[in-house]
């Protein structure tokens, strides 16, 4: 009896030896070493923002029309139009300058801080925000004017020149900077909401300026002395005729006629019109257009980096993006509606 | 894509220097505040842990060498696995401390802590004195095993002699992975670990939980059948200076402390016929060396055809893998990892080409890993035809844990010990044992 | 017999050579490694340029709380009054409602400083680091939240079993005396 009872208990050791070993071989071989089965946490530790990134596309009115424009730049940061369609960027210390088919000019200027901003007249001098001064250049590159400083902490982020006056936006003092043609400081007005340094300016032709409060989604109309006249613009993520995000439109450009306003967005990135009361007309570019860059920005290297688009429109109504990470620029057109199905009538 | 390629050298020459966000100019009196830096334990306590650790051993050589109490060395265990197992939580342990050697020993820019280095020496030095004091009462995995051994039974010999090869393979794998930058396996393995901080990877405490079910029969299978450091522990306790006795007395060969010890480590007296053959089996001896260069060749062309499997244990060859896997259609969408890469930008090309290097260098390492163990098992094999001779039952001097348990099995033991703890020690007494 | 004996005293003079070896390799070992140590300790710490906040840091952790918790480098932030780390991305109304806010836990705390700022706080003993709300600001924002493992809470494993499963390496060792990488400041101070 004692011995059949010893040989079963040995049996059932060996079972629960045999079982124990199993687990052991099964819990290594199954060890998720490099953590691909991911974090299993639920969907509300999810952060998905696919759904809003998509663009109905009954609302894009724009499409490329020709290849993207190589600027040379390590990293974009701001794009302006000349009088003969010229394209001007910059990027980093340096400007390129490029004519209208996008063939690069030999112009270069470079300084020793970064580039902030550059507007260019109808004679072709260039002013450039040169981080926390003006400096003005002829059409040939020549440096004709340089700017007291602001102060340590300014960054020009645009700049906007009328005949009397030029306005600079100090991303720093978060506010606009009124000088008197020859560069003398007169004032400076606004007190914006301005969370990241996104500032953008630009001047009317019946003689206004527009600024873009970013934190408070709008865009705004001030005269000359600096006076708020009026403003437009409302806050919503879901809904694609509102800016979205923390701070939005980081940049603006006017389309030719006062026919209206292109507006860029980062968070959702993308490209829309308006028109020049601010009611919503269709999409330049909608987010997925620049789902390969959303990508790319989607790891942190990029974090101390201005990520947001650039904006200029040239004299035939062509919209110059300027993308940042790619240092490119994508030249959009109005796909024409009436005129090819007319064409296509006939 | 070729833009692609630069993007990221350009990011990083950019964020160097652009780094400002000009906080907005508070009207308040609002102080922007700095994030908490809380600081990590302070130095002086690692300190601590190795002066702890001397004490631990030096009690444990006292108590295995003088004392020779079995209670004494339990409750050293007690306290080792409540100081170095759940209160310092496992780390840093001598075990792990292998690797962080290994690395230290091929990375030159790896700088090791000085409490590795400690915890690494120290029980290798005790072993080379007084034996395995350190698995006895120090080692808090050993000590989690030891409590959970209640029904202990005995393993062939063959069958041990055979699973101790895995500690071996364990070793060489360990340091090489480790010399490689590429895991701490021991770490990441360690079974117990889990127990001590309450919880962890589900594979891992089914692990720990499935050899700590093995261990209520066989006796601490990790220390005998895996453990690293053990290998070298076992070594250079062949070599110590003082062995752990059974008794200091004569043996009376009664067998009683072989059934004693859970550990297989006490071996019976090899006999008279064997005393005749002191000499090495030279039948067997001289095929056995002759076999010795070829079982390393041998096993260093085994383990350098599994160079590249081992090679998957690290990060860059395990990524390109994938990132070959999902460009040629044999996987499905992407992981976490492969996003990340994608999303870089970086050149797939670059990717591949440093995971060729890594696994050409995993086939280089796998020869000196297959070679390494292709000698142990040769030493294995030559031991076996170098008969040792035992007069007495001993406990053997490499796998003998200094446990204490056989020593009040022992009749002789118990005898000197009650003379010794009842009579006074006097001159008559000690005549009279004599007599 | 005498012959046995010369063979005993042998084995017994290699075993004492070979115990002088070992302690001279030991000896030499300690000197090697003494010579390639420090007195400073390792510590693990998140690299924020490579981390990419797949929220692994909040189930690989060892702790059954995660060491990893989210930091906010206050002089990156932009006090947004909408900030898109604390409110959902289509939240329903734009007030502090649980359900508009994106952390699941309730961790972000939103202190009114003055028009139109707000200052954001995370609560460690709410976080657990799944990295969403650090998602929810690098999109839209500065980036000044992300991850980093809190020393106070770490208990400094030799290999980080988060280390292991991240799947960009964000995990790197760092000295004692540099035990954080902070985003926007000069971590050598």
């Amino acid at each position: 009896m004692k011995s059949t009872k010893q040989k079963n208990n040995q049996w059932v050791i060996g079972l629960v030896i045999a079982v124990a070993l199993g687990g052991v071989v099964l819990s290594i071989v199954s060890t998720d070493r490099f953590g691909e089965k991911g974090n299993g946490l639920g969907p509300e530790y999810q952060y998905d923002l696919s759904e809003l990134r998509k663009t109905d596309p009954a609302m894009i009115l724009y499409k490329e029309a020709s290849p993207r424009i190589n600027t040379g730049h390590s990293w974009g940061r701001a794009i302006a139009v000349g009088p003969e369609d010229q394209i001007y960027t910059l990027g980093g210390q340096q400007l390129h300058v490029f004519d209208s088919t996008g063939k690069r000019l030999p112009l270069t200027i470079e300084r020793d801080k970064e580039l902030t901003a550059v507007t260019v007249l109808k004679d072709g001098s260039i002013y450039l925000g040169v981080t926390d001064h003006i400096e003005i250049f002829d059409a040939s590159g020549q440096l004709k004017s340089q700017w007291e400083s602001i102060g340590s902490g300014a960054e020009i982020t645009s700049i906007v020149v009328t005949p009397d006056i030029v306005f600079a936006a100090d991303f720093g003092s978060r506010s606009v900077i009124r000088y008197d043609a020859s560069g003398q400081k007169l004032d400076s007005f606004g007190d914006f909401n301005l969370p990241s340094n996104y500032f953008d300016l630009a001047y009317t032709s019946d003689g206004q300026l527009l600024a873009a409060n970013t934190g408070e989604h709008r865009i705004e109309t001030y005269d000359l002395k600096g006076n708020l006249m009026s403003w437009w613009g409302e806050f919503s993520n879901q809904e694609p005729d509102k800016f979205c995000g923390c701070c939005n439109p980081i940049s603006f450009a006017l389309l030719p006629g006062q026919s209206g306003i292109v507006t860029c967005e980062k968070g959702l990135t993308r490209v829309k019109v308006y028109d020049k009361e601010g009611r919503f007309v269709g999409f330049v570019a909608g987010a997925e257009s620049f789902d390969q860059r959303d990508g790319l920005t989607a790891t942190p290297e990029y974090c101390y980096n201005r990520m947001g688009l650039d904006v200029a429109v040239d004299s035939q109504g062509r919209v110059l993006v300027l993308e940042p990470v790619m240092a490119e620029i994508r030249v959009y057109q109005r796909i024409n509606t009436d005129n090819s199905s007319r064409s296509q009538g006939i | 894509m070729t833009e692609f390629a630069s993007v990221l050298q350009r990011v990083a020459l950019i964020a160097s220097d652009i780094q400002r966000f000009p906080p907005p100019d508070f009207e308040s009196d609002y102080t922007m505040p700095l994030p908490a830096t809380p600081a990590p334990r302070a130095p002086w306590l690692g300190g601590v842990d190795v002066i702890v650790l001397f004490a631990a051993l030096s009690v444990g050589v006292y108590l295995v060498h003088k004392k020779r109490s079995r209670l004494s060395v339990f409750l050293l265990m007690v306290f080792s696995l409540i100081y170095f197992g759940f209160y310092r939580l496992g780390c840093v342990c001598a075990i792990g401390s292998i690797q962080n050697v290994s690395l230290a020993i091929a990375n030159p820019s790896y700088a090791i802590p000085l409490t590795v280095v400690a915890f690494f020496l120290l029980p290798l030095v005790f072993t080379l004195f007084f034996g395995r004091v350190f698995c006895a009462g120090v080692c808090p995995l050993g000590a989690m095993q030891d409590l959970m051994l209640i029904k202990p039974i005995s393993i062939p010999v063959w069958l041990q002699q055979a699973l101790g090869l895995l500690a071996y393979l364990y070793l060489g794998a360990a340091v090489l992975f480790a010399a490689m930058g590429s895991a701490f396996i021991i770490c990441e393995y360690d079974p117990f670990v889990a127990f001590f901080r309450l919880n962890g990877n589900p594979n891992i405490i089914i692990l720990g939980v499935s050899l700590l079910i093995i261990g209520l029969f066989v006796g601490r299978p990790y220390c005998r059948f895996l453990c690293p450091y053990g290998v070298i522990l076992h070594h250079f306790s062949r070599l110590s200076h003082w062995r752990v006795t059974i008794t200091p007395q004569d043996c009376h060969q009664c067998q009683i402390c072989e059934e004693a010890c859970p550990f297989g480590a006490i071996l019976p007296p090899t006999g008279e016929q064997n005393g005749q053959h002191w000499a090495p089996d030279k039948k067997r001896l001289i095929p056995a060396l002759i076999l010795t260069p070829i079982l390393i060749a041998f096993c260093g062309w085994v383990f350098s055809m599994a160079g590249s499997s081992f090679s998957k244990m690290d990060y860059t060859v395990h990524l390109a893998e994938r990132i070959v896997l999902e460009d040629t259609g044999q996987a499905d969408g992407t992981t976490d990892a492969s996003k990340a890469f994608r999303d870089s930008g970086q050149p797939g090309e670059t990717l591949i080409q440093d995971a060729q290097n890594i696994m050409d260098r995993y086939v280089m390492a796998g020869w000196i890993l297959g070679a390494f163990f292709g000698l142990v098992l040769s030493g294995k094999m030559i031991r076996l035809c170098l008969p040792d001779r035992r007069d007495d039952y001993e406990a053997d001097r490499g796998d003998c844990l200094a446990c204490a348990r056989c020593f009040s099995y022992c009749p002789q033991e118990l005898k000197r010990r009650r003379i010794s703890r009842t009579a006074p020690v006097t001159a008559g007494s000690e005549a009279a044992v004599e007599s | 017999m005498p012959n046995q004996d010369n063979a005993l005293d042998r084995r017994d003079l290699i075993k004492k050579g070979l115990h002088g070896l070992a302690l001279l390799v030991t000896g030499g070992v300690s000197g090697f490694l003494a010579e390639r140590s420090q007195a400073n300790s390792y510590h693990w710490q998140i690299d924020p340029s490579k981390c990419i906040a797949c929220g692994n840091c909040a189930t690989y952790c060892v702790l059954e709380e995660s060491a990893v918790k989210c930091v906010n480098t206050y002089a990156m932030c932009g006090y947004c009054n909408l900030c898109t780390a604390f409110f959902e991305p289509a939240p329903k109304s734009l007030n502090t409602g649980a359900e508009n806010q994106l952390c699941p836990t309730g961790a972000i705390l939103r202190t009114f400083i003055e028009e139109p700022y707000y200052e954001y706080k995370i609560d460690e003993s709410l976080c657990i680091a799944c990295g969403k709300c650090v998602k929810g600001c690098k999109e839209f924002g500065n980036g000044s939240l992300y991850l980093q493992v809190r020393h106070d809470r770490c208990v400094n494993c030799n290999q980080c079993a988060i280390a292991v499963a991240c799947p960009t390496q964000a995990l790197t060792r760092v000295h004692r005396d540099q035990p954080y990488l902070l985003k926007g400041m000069d971590n050598k101070a």
